[in-house]
């Protein structure tokens, strides 16, 4: 099987056929493309033209708050006063460490028979405690007393520190160190 | 595609070499005459140009309204997009900032009475200026009517607080009493109207006439703070007079006790009575005429100031020890 070009068509009609083509193709083309930039073109165009429209209605809500605020200039003032004295009492507040409870939680873990001479903080947290005692017993029940878990846990632990009896009166010399939970005595 | 071009493109023009270099032919002594064959362009017919032209007229016309569409339109709203989008989006956030401030101005306009009371009450319990002696003789009442002696009372101003604008008045205290009145006292300190820190304290007993006494010292601060705001329309007001951490607070506040000069006995201040209707209002009802008691220009004078020898001197540093 042969094939034979049977296009009769002399040179210049194919030259022709090829140009209509050409010319049909790239008009096609440059239509399509035309459309396509058209319309991303309207898109953006109208986008931008939306948020500068936004943009300006923002404004003029702006402005407009802006001078209902300045009017009310007085009330803001005293507001802020109020916020600023307001926020360092709860500051204040927030921070205070209440003794008296201390005081009460540690009183009634003294035993009776057991006195306390002397109270002193050392540093943050722990109290250099010193007394008399009827006997051992009782020290030893004060430091357990101390050291038991309560709620809430406002002692963190109780360490003797020294003991001496008294010869002339079978009495007891201790001193403890406690040491106690700051957190626990802040906010009540 | 040869056809499409110009016939005249096709010709050739035939040039004399020597007219182009003679000098060089003459160099090599040369005198041959050579032609070279040149195309000729100079010539292309306006018929041609306006056949191809108008043949693509369409597409031409396309491409150049694609070039204005996208130089004009396109690529400048293309580049403006994302800075338009940051502005409304930081216009839009300071609008709702602003609008949240216009609630909430109108909110303390609407109960500017209990704004205003408290205003008095908490520059009751955190004042402006030092007042010493009003913090002394406060102390002293404090002290007394826990049924603690007291011994000395010595004050020093002190360092700045942490708030900006925070000062403190530092206060020694030596007094003796029970242990109840030692309580006593840490509460009174705790529950005062015109706020007393208690930094550090400590006790010992002591056996005075039979009686077995509680002698302690105290280091006190009292602070105060000077505040001048001024009003910045784009700031936002933090402050809510109607969340239940402002109210439990002020609750509080409105619930310490004064102890001013010349009251012998200790009352507490303004009642404090819930809104019957608390959906009504958010706020603690405070009466109108909240107690401000008169100062006098003389204090009354200081008792008992001397110093019991059981009492180590409390030393009033600008340092904290705790």
């Amino acid at each position: 099987m042969s094939s034979y070009d049977i296009n009769l068509l002399t040179r210049e009609e194919k030259q022709e056929q090829v140009k209509t083509k050409l010319v049909k193709l790239s008009s096609v083309l440059s239509v399509f493309l035309l459309i396509l930039v058209g319309c991303l073109s309207f898109y953006y165009f109208s986008k931008a033209q939306n948020l500068k429209k936004s943009i300006k209605e923002e404004d003029i809500k702006i402005t407009s708050m802006r001078n209902s605020i300045q009017e009310m200039s007085d009330v803001e003032v005293s507001a802020r006063n109020l916020f600023q004295r307001y926020t360092a009492i709860e500051g204040i507040f927030a921070e205070r460490i209440y003794y008296s409870f201390l005081l009460e939680h540690f009183n009634s873990k003294i035993p009776i028979g057991v006195t306390v001479n002397s109270f002193n903080f050392r540093g943050q947290s722990e109290i250099d405690i010193s007394g008399d005692a009827e006997n051992y017993l009782l020290v030893s029940q004060f430091l357990r007393n101390l050291n038991e878990v309560a709620d809430p846990q406002v002692f963190t632990s109780a360490d003797l520190t020294s003991v001496t009896l008294n010869a002339s009166d079978r009495s007891v010399k201790y001193a403890i160190v406690v040491s106690f939970d700051v957190e626990s005595l802040k906010g009540r | 595609m040869e056809d499409l071009l110009p016939q005249e493109s096709q010709e050739s023009t035939e040039i004399p070499v020597e007219d182009l270099n003679s000098s060089s032919n003459l160099a090599l002594g040369d005198k041959t005459s050579r032609k070279i064959k040149m195309p000729n362009v100079s010539f292309i017919p306006k018929e041609k140009i306006l056949g191809i032209l108008i043949n693509f007229l369409v597409p031409l016309l396309c491409l150049i309204g694609c070039g204005i569409a996208f130089f004009v339109f396109l690529y400048p709203a293309y580049q403006e997009i994302p800075s338009l989008e940051s502005t409304l989006s930081t216009k839009t956030a300071l609008s709702s900032q602003l609008n949240r401030k216009v609630s909430v101005l109108k909110e303390l306009v609407d109960f500017s009475s209990q704004v205003e009371a408290y205003v008095q009450v908490t520059e009751k319990a955190l004042i402006s200026e030092p007042k010493v002696p009003e913090l002394l003789a406060q102390i002293d009442n404090m002290s007394r009517e826990s049924g603690m002696d007291v011994f000395s009372l010595n004050y020093s101003q002190s360092t700045s607080g942490d708030a900006p604008g925070m000062r403190f008045v530092d206060v020694a205290l030596a007094s003796s009493g029970s242990f109840e009145s030692l309580v006593l006292f840490l509460k009174s300190v705790e529950n005062a109207s015109r706020l007393v820190v208690l930094k550090d304290f400590r006790y010992s007993y002591s056996d005075r006439e039979g009686t077995r006494l509680v002698s302690a010292s105290f280091q006190l601060q009292s602070p105060y703070l000077l505040v001048s705001s001024t009003a910045v329309t784009d700031e936002p007001i933090e402050l809510s007079i109607s969340s239940p951490e402002f109210l439990s607070d002020m609750e509080k506040i409105l619930n310490l006790r004064q102890y001013g000069i010349g009251e012998s006995s200790a009352v507490p201040s303004a009642p404090v009575s819930l809104p019957e209707s608390a959906s009504q209002s958010p706020l603690i009802s405070v009466p109108e005429t909240v107690p401000n008691p008169d100062l006098p220009s003389e204090l009354p004078p200081m008792t008992p100031t001397e110093i019991s020898p059981d009492l180590e001197p409390v030393p009033v540093s600008q340092e904290n020890p705790l």
